[in-house]
């Protein structure tokens, strides 16, 4: 489904990715981690269509995506989240699921799922970040997506949350998306993913032996 | 009600369609300082339809809606590229450039032997059509209120649709808007060709109710009003530049006591409320609590 094949990237002088490849098909889990600074956002953002590749190809079901505009690859089917929660500030809760469908259909029960029923007239600013963090898979979730980028959700987390949190992705992602976990954290990854790469000092990806829990 | 007050009356509901214009533009984030060149080229064309080819001010000012509407698109996309201070500054240059090239066009008409048409710094003189068609002052209120009053049901219907909340989130952030699927730039150009719409409408009025124009009319004071208008008046709702007009030209320009004070005062005024309120009187968070105040009374 989707296919990145030799990605380099590299900032001023330092080569931050360099030929980076992954394959991931329909309902795979992969955590993506690496020390900070080792390029995993960088990649995700080239993949997303926020920053252009020096070298390198994004493919999803034969369709090139190789630096392609954002809003072009979001349509195409790969949706992402961002390190801090993003939403309409000036919206309340509800509004931010009108952007994409309406909220009467089919995202109810995610959104209850998600905790998020007695905040729907609320700001995002006075939402918690753990119900803020599944507003945003929420989001995602109900264009049904083929891949998911999500960018750091655990962090600022306890181990409470972050245990909830991978309880409600692994609850509501469906079979047909891909996810791709941009995480620190061996323990969320554990729960939810199915297996893990690191972007190591070769800077391209090698598979991370885990015991998943 | 006496003339003097119908038209202090007309001549805010008219730089309410200039500061609604400004209204449209800032909702997709960004600035214009140009939309006083949307204002004048509808009044200019209206102007030029109802004097010179003898068209119903209704056709007048529908021409001029549409001349000010494709003014915008152009600049629209020419400006496509651009970010937020360069698309400022090319609205300017626009505008400017609108401005100086109307003072060029010398093309004066003779009409029943009044002298009429665009004729440079002159101006554009004998516009009669309220004067043939026996409008008083009150009855143009009366018409511009109405027109204005259309125009905002029209918004506030706008404002309840899913394309108003896109155009928000394109303005407040556009990297999250994108990562939506929404494509910035296509807003931008429909929320701008809206805006010259809408300041191409009240330009029309403008022309028939003034009944003489100048290019000088056009500057750029004219559009920072509108923008400051919509600026204080807030993004939450399309009654926000109507409040600015209201403080300004209502309560600073009318009083005779503070009129010559009129800009230093506008000026602190909007000065204050940047510090005080930057997001504008009626700014969108002020209009959910609102709601949210309206559903607890009806709980």
């Amino acid at each position: 489904m989707l296919d990145i094949a030799g990605i380099s990237k590299s900032f001023g002088g330092s080569q931050v990715l360099n030929g980076v490849s992954l394959h991931l098909r329909a309902g795979d889990r992969l955590g993506l981690t690496g020390s900070n600074g080792s390029g995993k956002s960088t990649l995700v953002n080239i993949v997303t269509g926020y920053i252009e590749a020096d070298a390198g190809r994004v493919t999803l079901d034969t369709v090139d995506l190789t630096n392609r505009p954002a809003w072009k690859i979001a349509r195409a089917g790969i949706r992402r989240s961002f390190q801090s929660a993003r939403m309409l500030q000036s919206a309340t809760m509800r509004h931010q699921f009108r952007v994409e469908m309406n909220t009467t259909t089919q995202g109810l029960a995610a959104i209850d799922a998600a905790g998020l029923s007695p905040y729907l007239d609320h700001f995002p600013s006075e939402v918690p970040l753990p119900i803020l963090r599944k507003a945003e898979v929420v989001r995602a979730l109900v264009t049904e997506p083929k891949v998911l980028f999500l960018d750091e959700p655990s962090a600022g987390f306890t181990s409470e949350e972050l245990i909830e949190f991978a309880d409600f992705l692994n609850a509501h992602l469906s079979r047909s998306t891909a996810l791709v976990l941009v995480e620190h954290r061996i323990d969320l990854m554990r729960r939810v993913a199915t297996g893990i790469k690191q972007i190591g000092s070769a800077r391209s990806l090698e598979d991370l032996e885990f015991e998943h829990a | 009600m006496s003339v003097y007050v119908a038209s202090i009356l007309t001549n805010m509901a008219l730089i309410s369609f200039l500061a609604l214009s400004a209204y449209l533009v800032l909702v997709v984030g960004v600035v214009s300082f140009g939309q006083q060149a949307f204002f004048g080229v509808g009044a200019y064309v209206t102007a030029t339809v109802t004097s010179i080819y003898g068209g119903h001010a209704v056709t007048g000012v529908f021409i001029g809606m549409l001349s000010g509407a494709a003014c915008a698109l152009v600049l629209a996309i020419l400006t496509a590229r651009l970010s937020g201070l360069y698309f400022a500054i090319s609205t300017l240059c626009f505008a400017e450039l609108c401005r100086l090239g109307l003072l060029q066009v010398r093309a004066p008409f003779n009409i029943d032997g009044r002298t009429t048409g665009p004729d440079g710094p002159e101006g554009f003189s004998n516009i009669r059509w309220i004067f043939e068609h026996n409008y008083s002052v009150q009855d143009f209120l009366v018409l511009t209120t109405v027109c204005l009053v259309a125009l905002l049901g029209l918004l506030f219907l706008l404002e309840r649709s899913r394309i108003m909340l896109r155009a928000r989130l394109v303005g407040q952030d556009s990297i999250l808007a994108q990562s939506l699927g929404l494509r910035p730039i296509l807003y931008r150009i429909v929320f701008v060709t809206l805006s010259g719409g809408v300041a191409g409408f009240g330009g029309g009025l403008f022309a028939l109710f003034n009944t003489y124009i100048e290019p000088n009319m056009f500057g750029v004071m004219l559009g920072v009003h509108g923008l400051a208008y919509a600026v204080i008046g807030g993004l939450g709702a399309p009654i926000g530049p109507l409040i600015g007009v209201a403080i300004d030209i209502g309560l600073l320009e009318s009083i005779r006591a503070i009129s010559a004070y009129r800009m230093i005062a506008f000026g602190g005024l909007v000065a204050l409320l940047l510090i005080l309120l930057p997001q504008g009187l009626i700014s969108p968070r002020f209009v959910e609590r609102m709601r949210r105040w309206r559903k607890l009374f009806h709980a």
